[in-house]
């Protein structure tokens, strides 16, 4: 990734920085927030509001420059909150000699017509279609990335109000726009022979299917894509809730067990415990057999790095969608650790 | 305050009985869990707030609030509910009227443990017949099925006394269990083997953990043993091979107290209890004899009581030796299952020589009689 510096921040790069402030950088989890304003050294509050008003004065004093936001948003937006498919890197592209050599690679993506992606800076803009934003290559990681500029409608009930109009009482009901931006990743990872795709789109939504297609498309013009064979995510269900059983650094929340059609499912309502916890509960996940089994669905709670010193976060199996999806914001480092940890389980 | 310290008479006067039994068979599965006063009141007549009364009366229970969505009802941690949207439904909790929260009672407890598969071991001059009542015991104990694995070397009689065929019978214990833990693995019931032995059955278990540092055990429970006193349990704690250890001794075992007079390398931890020192636990069973812990009448409360609380318990783990044993000294060497076993097999040999004699004499006799008639 090539950062640029510029001495001071021209008065056009502080507007977009501004803007970029108040809708992507606000959107993010307030721990991440926090931990740019403590790196700066800018005072940081405890409100939403508290933190863009201290992230826009450090920015007109020149405290918060591009670079600082760029390494910081690479780092956080788009991690976590999202819906990601995992892959396995075919032998025959994990042993390519190309990815020892990073001239190579650039080469390669150029010609396949990437040229203005490679190496691109990180982008700023809100594109109203997936639009793949920058391509790199870096300790072994090569990365795809799309923004999708979206508009998140935050209620505002301070603003609704009531009308009397033609003799009829309408109520308003308020809602407060903020530009967001959804953000689209394909890695690979060929040493470690794992490839994903992160979504944050809504799975219900046709868009969903459609970026994941767009994912396929613009890989597709450098290797076919069936050399990233799907990830069997039903086995890894099995495999951590049986390490559950065991191991108290995996928690399992809930598992769904099918048997063709039929299903016998495990699950507690509660963030911290695991179902296992029971003891009636564990006899009757006990007495199933799991190689009669798929496994379908699981709630797990996991460490996010390897000893389980880290922070928790809840993680959501499907197995007959091959879908993982983790609803807490993390770093990419903290995702691929959880990534890391389902591989180990197949 | 634990829940076996709860004054149940006294909430039986302020409660509803239906309830109580409810609350009741909560406790009674161990581990730790949590209710809601909807919950325990769905199988009664009686209502959630009478439930909830209860509740708060019971003091190991501690009060805690679930954060939920209010539209789809997904429990959130803190810092999802601090997000504007469920992770779950999409939707704004500001929509919805804000987070909800739920009333929820925790009994926190650690969780129990599971026993995998279970290895029963019998002793010398029996083919244990006890077994298969144990098996029976253990089938009918848990809410699933727990194997047993009953193993029989047969029976020992000469055999015992005399040390190479006793080694035999450990390196055949040994593949046994590997055999068995293989199969366990297979069928999805991996896992280390809880062992309960008997007798001889608690020598050869304790010399096999001893001579091979590879082999890994659960549980084990130990009646009438014949290992020695100052067997050092300690090690094989240390080097992780044994999760734990019980000894049920009788103080009228007398077998065992003269078991060191007999067999190589014992002596009498199931009449007085091993030394003090090894993290284990030692339980005495009084006017108990060698075998008392498998008669019909005994067997099904010595399960309940003892066995299974410490095969499941957590807290049973390195509990403290019971009774204060003073420590053991082996009789004096010739006494020691030295002198006496070779004598005693001079003089097996030289009856079976005699006999062997007699039988030839006979046979020449028969042959001399027959000429002469």
């Amino acid at each position: 990734m090539v950062v640029r510096f510029q001495e001071s921040p021209l008065p056009a790069e502080k507007d977009a920085l501004i803007r970029l402030v108040k809708n992507v950088v606000i959107a993010q989890g307030n721990v991440f927030i926090k931990e740019l304003l403590r790196s700066r050294g800018i005072k940081i509050g405890t409100t939403k509001a508290e933190f863009e008003t201290n992230l826009i004065a450090a920015v007109d004093k020149g405290e918060l420059r591009r670079e600082h936001i760029d390494t910081w948003l690479n780092e956080v937006e788009g991690w976590g909150n999202q819906h990601i498919y995992l892959f396995n890197v075919s032998k025959t592209l994990r042993r390519d000699p190309i990815w020892s050599d990073p001239e190579k690679i650039a080469s390669k993506i150029k010609a396949a017509g990437f040229s203005r992606e490679w190496d691109s800076q990180t982008s700023l803009e809100y594109p109203v279609s997936h639009t793949l934003t920058g391509i790199s290559f870096e300790s072994g990681v090569l990365r795809f990335v799309w923004h999708k500029g979206s508009e998140l409608w935050v209620r505002d009930k301070t603003k609704d109000y009531r009308e009397e109009i033609d003799g009829d009482t309408y109520e308003f009901r308020a809602s407060r726009m903020r530009g967001d931006r959804l953000v689209t990743r394909f890695e690979v990872r060929p040493f470690d022979g794992l490839a994903a795709a992160f979504l944050q789109v809504a799975v219900e939504e046709e868009e969903h299917k459609n970026a994941l297609e767009k994912i396929k498309t613009t890989v597709g013009r450098l290797w076919r894509f069936d050399e990233f064979e799907p990830f069997a995510i039903a086995k890894a269900i099995k495999t951590l809730d049986a390490r559950a059983l065991n191991d108290n650094t995996v928690t399992a929340h809930s598992t769904r067990l099918n048997s063709g059609e039929a299903y016998v499912e495990f699950g507690i309502q509660s963030v911290e415990s695991s179902y296992q916890d029971s003891t009636p509960v564990r006899d009757a996940r006990r007495a199933v057999r799991l190689s009669s089994f798929t496994g379908m669905h699981g709630t797990f709670v996991v460490p996010t790095a390897n000893g389980g010193g880290g922070r928790k976060v809840r993680l959501q199996m499907y197995g007959n969608q091959r879908r993982v999806k983790i609803a807490s914001q993390m770093t990419a480092a903290h995702v691929w650790d959880v990534l890391g940890l389902i591989a180990a389980s197949v | 305050m634990t829940h076996s310290q709860i004054d149940w008479e006294r909430l039986e006067r302020s409660h509803d009985a239906a309830l109580i039994e409810a609350l009741k068979s909560l406790f009674a599965s161990g581990g730790p869990f949590e209710v809601s006063a909807d919950t325990l009141a769905s199988e009664t007549n009686r209502s959630e707030e009478e439930a909830e009364n209860l509740l708060r009366s019971v003091s190991p229970l501690k009060p805690k609030s679930v954060l939920q969505c209010p539209n789809c009802r997904f429990v959130l941690s803190n810092e999802e509910a601090q997000a504007e949207t469920c992770a779950n439904c999409h939707q704004q909790f500001v929509e919805y009227g804000g987070v909800r929260t739920k009333k929820v009672f925790v009994f926190d407890a650690p969780r129990t443990r599971d026993v995998a598969w279970v290895l029963a071991l019998h002793g010398m001059n029996t083919r244990g017949a006890w077994q298969e009542e144990f098996n029976w015991r253990v089938s009918t104990a848990y809410g699933r099925s727990v194997p047993v694995a009953i193993y029989k070397y047969g029976l020992v009689r000469p055999g015992a006394i005399w040390r190479p065929s006793l080694d035999r019978k450990v390196n055949k214990l040994i593949a046994k269990i590997q055999v068995l833990a293989g199969d366990a693995g297979g069928n999805g019931f991996a896992g280390r083997p809880d062992i309960v032995a008997h007798s001889l059955g608690t020598w050869l278990i304790g010399h096999a953990l001893q001579q091979y540092p590879s082999l890994k055990v659960g549980r084990v429970i130990l009646t009438g043993s014949i290992l020695r006193p100052d067997f050092d349990w300690g090690k094989l704690l240390v080097r992780g091979q044994v999760e734990a250890v019980l000894n049920h001794y009788g103080s009228r075992d007398s077998l065992s107290g003269i078991a060191q007079l007999f067999i190589p390398d014992s002596g009498p931890s199931g009449k007085r209890g091993f030394n003090p020192g090894p993290d284990i636990t030692q339980v005495c069973a009084p006017q108990f004899g060698h075998s008392d812990f498998f008669t019909r009448e005994n067997l099904p409360n010595v399960f309940s009581a003892v066995w299974q609380p410490f095969l499941n318990d957590q807290i049973s783990i390195g509990a403290a030796a019971e009774t204060e044993t003073p420590k053991w000294f082996p009789t004096i060497w010739p006494f020691r299952a030295t002198l006496l076993p070779l004598m005693l097999l001079v003089l097996y040999w030289a009856i079976l020589a005699g006999l062997a004699c007699s039988c030839l004499l006979g046979i020449f006799a028969s042959y001399r009689w027959l000429h002469s008639q």
